[in-house]
């Protein structure tokens, strides 16, 4: 037997591009990429391109030129779209490795400059990319034409100068984990309120700026200057990036392992868990609350309010797209529909963490000695009423704006129910049980994971929401909604919780 | 007088392998039995089959008269830590242990949930998430979890596993006073001063090829 080596006195790190190694090793024993999949990646560029690309431009720089002085809403949804980067950001780490690198190279001593440079550069790439889209598409809303180029690109470069700061941020909260929760709910915040901000000023009038206000040159300079100071911290974060802890790249490894996993597989359903976990290990300040041991409320229902309680942090993105449909109120019917449906069956599935637990692993059921129907019962009440008081909002809003007339928000509220139904069979799906079922086509077997993920609870819920439906398809903007349609709404609801409650496990550890 | 437990002629194989051989226990009300055996001599999958949580390959189990794991009247009577630990996102160790008290038609401020958490070290893990406690600390917060419900057997699996001295001390003398006190207990240990602690009879099983 080969003696076990003496542990000796760590050198200093052999100066090796261990990733060069490792790709030299990789070519050496699978060849270079095929020349089938390089085809097929350009091929699928190139369409998505020509399919996107026009639609694209027209986002950014709408053919018809805007009249008048600036407008708010575009600075307002360029804000949308940067803190909705920064919330990107934050869930890739950005800093993050892929989970072999975490696990052979992370732990070894290699530079940690090295290892991390790639991810700092994509990091940085996307920024200016983004924040210069970003830019010059307010300038496409706003500016006169004909635009010039001092206009543009003194738009693009303060666009990417904003976006290369978000990036900063990201990285500072990567490495400093207690200001990480402050920016990440300011980062939330920001995005929702922006939506929220965006339909009020759609009901109540866009107020405009007068576009001599500020000249684009110095736009161009303070943008500019801006810019290279951002750029300037890129490159001292990436001189630090040897001292850069290794908790964080870690964890950011595992997180983009798994959505590489959710893509590789086309099976979504277990982010939920994921996103679950990480949410909760960084919950810090949590007491216990008497809720449950005063015995007021029944201990499920007591259950869910707790976590609702816990998760205000998360109410923002309820309260943010309760404003989206106002946008859709003049485009398709079916795409509003979709989005009101959608958004609250979403809002209802803020408490579903526990009922996916029970599904994919019933112990605590079976410690509870309660039965299926118990548990039911009760754990449709509190996301009932959230569901329903984001209906009651959503359609109150379209109300507002003038796109609905009658008790609408007592429809959306008498569909709460109904709602939380589809939500709770949404959530009983656990990965386990849809994410194994593949699907024969012709080129070959297809994880039906993503499509039964989809789809899973929307039945229900299309069927059990009808009157709702119904009633945002054929009730003209102008005519009041008749009671018959609440009456409607309450009756479907009440038979789909009484087929729900009636058809759950009478034995415990069954929902 | 019908036994808690009856295991009659149990046989369990996974696939070609023989787990347990035709295994006959009884275990009256009242008492405690510890399954010794080295690893893969079939102490988890025989504490399963009691609990009905898998089915046995042939033979026949009942617990107070019954076949185990069929309806919430078992689960009431029934607790077990043999399945693999589960708990809710969101909500504290204390909640848990008030959750599983009241559910169980419990007081949870009379007083017990206490005296368990101080027995079994939880008292400073009150207001902690399950998933931020320790492998050491989690296997104490499901034991309190399984040991706060009202129950007529507990089913344990190795409950001595990663604790230390002072709280092994501290769960052997808890389940010798719910023995005392008319609860039955079936376990599987691999410490015999635990065992010895807890006062459970021995029973010995081996693999069936050897």
């Amino acid at each position: 037997m080969t003696p076990i080596e003496a542990p000796v006195r760590p050198g200093s790190p052999a100066a090796v591009d261990a990733r060069r190694w490792i790709r030299r090793r990789r070519i050496a024993a699978e060849g270079r990429a095929d020349i089938g999949t390089v085809y097929a990646a350009t091929l699928a560029v190139l369409m998505a391109a020509g399919l996107l690309g026009q639609p694209l431009v027209r986002v950014v720089w709408p053919p018809d030129p805007p009249g008048g002085d600036a407008a708010v809403t575009p600075f307002v949804g360029a804000a949308a779209v940067l803190a909705a980067f920064f919330v990107v950001l934050r869930q890739l780490g950005p800093l993050s490795v892929s989970r072999s690198d975490a696990t052979w190279l992370l732990p070894a001593p290699l530079p940690r400059r090295s290892l991390l440079a790639p991810a700092l550069t994509l990091t940085t790439v996307a920024a200016l990319v983004v924040g210069a889209v970003t830019g010059i598409a307010v300038a496409g809303h706003v500016a006169a034409r004909p635009a010039g180029p001092l206009t543009v690109a003194a738009s693009g470069i303060t666009g990417a100068a904003v976006a290369v700061f978000a990036a900063l941020l990201a990285l500072t909260c990567q490495r400093r984990p207690s200001a990480a929760r402050v920016a990440d709910g300011i980062g939330i915040a920001t995005g929702a309120g922006c939506l929220v901000l965006a339909a009020a000023l759609r009901v109540a009038g866009d107020p405009r700026v007068p576009s001599s206000l500020v000249p684009p040159v110095a736009v161009f300079v303070t943008g500019a200057a801006a810019l290279a100071a951002g750029l300037i911290a890129v490159a001292l974060t990436w001189r630090a990036l040897e001292d850069w802890p290794t908790a964080p790249v870690a964890e950011a490894a595992m997180n983009a392992g798994a959505y590489a996993d959710v893509v590789y597989a086309v099976e979504p359903s277990y982010l939920t868990e994921m996103s679950a976990r990480r949410f909760w290990r960084s919950r810090t300040r949590v007491l216990t609350t008497r809720l449950l041991s005063a015995r007021r409320v029944p201990p499920f229902m007591a259950q869910d309010l707790i976590i609702l309680r816990r998760k205000t942090a998360r109410l923002w993105w309820p309260v943010g797209t309760a404003a989206v449909p106002v946008y859709l109120a003049d485009g398709p019917t079916w795409l509003l529909l979709g989005v009101v449906l959608i958004g609250a069956l979403a809002a209802a599935g803020l408490t579903a963490e526990s009922t996916h637990s029970d599904a994919s692993n019933p112990a605590m059921l079976r410690l509870l000695g309660a039965t299926g129907r118990q548990v039911t019962a009760q754990r449709l009440a509190v996301p009932a009423a959230v569901a329903g008081g984001w209906l009651a909002v959503t359609l109150a809003v379209l109300q507002v704006a003038g796109a609905l007339t009658g008790p609408w928000w007592a429809l959306g509220l008498l569909a709460g129910p109904a709602v939380a139904v589809g939500a709770f069979q949404r959530a009983k799906a656990s990965a386990a049980s849809i994410g194994t079922i593949l699907i024969d086509t012709p080129l070959g077997a297809f994880p039906a994971g993503m499509l039964l993920w989809l789809l899973n609870g929307i039945d229900v819920l299309a069927v059990l929401t009808l009157p709702v439906s119904v009633g945002l398809v054929t009730v003209q903007a102008h005519e009041a909604l008749g009671w018959h349609w609440l009456l409607a709404q309450a009756g479907s609801s009440a038979v789909g919780c009484a087929l729900l409650v009636r058809r759950s496990g009478t034995t415990a550890g069954s929902l | 007088m019908t036994p808690a437990v009856d295991v009659r002629r149990v046989t369990v194989t996974y696939g070609s392998t023989l787990v347990l051989d035709g295994i006959d226990l009884r275990v009256p009300e009242g008492a405690a039995v510890a399954l010794v055996g080295e690893n893969g001599a079939g102490k988890s999958t025989l504490l399963r089959c009691i609990t009905g949580l898998q089915e046995p390959s042939a033979g026949g189990i009942s617990v107070f008269a019954a076949a185990p794991g069929r309806g919430a009247d078992f689960w009431r009577q029934v607790a077990t830590t043999v399945e693999s630990p589960s708990w809710y996102q969101g909500l504290t160790v204390r909640e848990h242990l008030e959750l599983v008290r009241v559910v169980n038609g419990g007081d949870p401020d009379d007083g017990h949930i206490d005296e368990l958490c101080a027995a079994l070290g939880l008292a400073g893990l009150s207001d902690s998430l399950p998933i931020t406690l320790s492998s050491g600390q989690r296997q104490r917060f499901l034991l309190a979890a399984t040991l706060g419900r009202p129950s007529r057997l507990l089913v344990l699996d190795e409950p001595e596993q990663r604790l230390d001295t002072g709280i092994k001390r501290a769960i052997a003398a808890h389940l010798r006073s719910y023995v005392e006190s008319g609860g039955t207990l079936v376990m599987a240990s691999h410490d015999d001063g635990f065992r010895c602690g807890v006062g459970a009879d021995e029973v010995v099983l081996t693999r069936p090829e050897s």
